[in-house]
């Protein structure tokens, strides 16, 4: 390799915007790019090359067995972590490190090779997406009083797993808040049942039921019923009707009460 | 049977005919059989008992080993003629038993204590 390479390949390494590192297997840095000089804090390479690794960055997982530099040179694997740190101005900052070992031209470990990328706003937007999910798990499972000892939940959409425990959940804590014997849960808007959608309300079915609270099913299409018949799934003892204003007159019965129209006078 | 003596872990009291068992503190073996046994006499004592019911407001812990041994206790208080009804069942509790896909097909269960009563007025005219 002539010199010209090697200094295209030297100037390519400092162009790069993402902080790479090497380090010997005392964790003493052996080279680092402009990018991490600048991490550092520095303007120069002299006073970062020869220094502790850990001197210079200190992230949480440093001279812990969670350093990703002290797993890559143990075990000859790519190990990756993320941390948080704070650059020299005061912003924090998300990074994500991932280390390599450093090999000789016989294979052996000689180092480890680290690179670091901000990920600040890949971070930020994780969690405005995690946010953004609560609010409409927030906003999509209100369970309703609906008369003295009768609670209704109306779904609408799509039930996953995650949505099925967060029914769950929000039916019993409702249940014990209003000591309710009955409660319909009308699935009118979700367009589609399969069996896994089938269990998860089965499921539901039998926690109320230990509660105290029967649960009835309303809001069954033809294409649902169709589907559940065809799927074989078994619903067991669980009533069902194909309207809310059914399971309405049902429940009603349940806890005793008659509707009777005024007597005109 | 003396509900006050030191050594009575049954907590229970009567409500009209009906006899309120208050479970809690540690559920072990031990426990287990001093309740069963104590229940059941306490049952056999008072011969104008309806009907028992089980409270489990106060645990919070409960495996599927526990719901057993309660369905047994029941069995053998039906077997003496006289309803059984279990309430307060924590969400908490109840989400467990549902992921260890207990069977309480057998079970009667009242949402409160008011409900409770009824189960056990009610289905003696059922009878």
């Amino acid at each position: 390799m002539n010199n010209h390479d090697i200094q295209l390949r030297g100037k390519i390494l400092d162009q790069i915007p993402t902080t790479v590192i090497a380090v010997d297997k005392d964790f003493k840095i052996v080279y680092a790019n402009n990018a991490a000089v600048n991490m550092a804090g520095s303007k120069l390479q002299e006073n970062v090359i020869g220094k502790y690794c850990y001197e210079v960055s200190n992230n949480k997982h440093c001279k812990t067995s969670e350093c990703c530099v002290y797993k890559a040179m143990k075990d000859g694997h790519m190990h990756s972590a993320r941390s948080e740190t704070f650059f020299h101005d005061g912003d924090k900052v998300h990074l994500e490190q991932t280390a390599v070992p450093l090999k000789d031209d016989d294979g052996n470990i000689i180092g480890g090779l680290e690179f670091v990328l901000d990920i600040t706003q890949k971070v930020l937007a994780e969690e405005r997406l995690a946010e953004q999910s609560y609010t409409i798990r927030e906003m999509s499972t209100p369970t309703i009083k609906l008369w003295e000892g009768i609670l209704v939940l109306p779904v609408v959409g799509v039930i996953d797993s995650d949505r099925a425990q967060h029914m769950m959940d929000s039916m019993l804590n409702k249940i014990l808040e209003t000591s309710s014997r009955v409660i319909i849960l009308d699935i009118h808007g979700v367009a589609s049942v399969d069996t896994a959608v089938a269990n998860h309300i089965i499921k539901i079915t039998k926690a109320t039921r230990l509660m105290g609270c029967e649960c009835l099913l309303s809001g069954i299409s033809p294409s649902v019923a169709q589907t559940i018949v065809q799927l074989g799934i078994e619903m067991g003892s669980i009533k069902t009707t194909s309207t809310l204003s059914d399971a309405l007159e049902e429940a009603l019965s349940i806890i005793n009460l008659e509707v009777i129209p005024k007597s005109d006078k | 049977m003396n509900h006050d003596a030191d050594e009575q872990i049954v907590y229970g009291s009567f409500i009209g005919n009906c006899f309120v068992l208050n479970i809690q503190g540690d559920i072990d073996g031990d426990y287990l059989r001093r309740l069963y046994e104590e229940t059941l006499n306490t049952i056999a004592h008072h011969v104008d008992l309806k009907g028992t019911i089980l409270d489990f407001s106060n645990i919070s812990m409960f495996d599927s080993i526990t719901f057993e041994s309660f369905k047994k206790i029941s069995k053998a208080i039906a077997l003496m003629g006289k309803k059984v009804v279990w309430l307060g069942l924590k969400p908490g509790v109840v989400s467990a038993l549902v992921d260890l896909d207990v069977d309480s097909d057998d079970i009667f269960i009242a949402v409160n204590l008011e409900h409770g009563l009824d189960l056990i007025h009610s289905e003696q005219f059922a009878s």
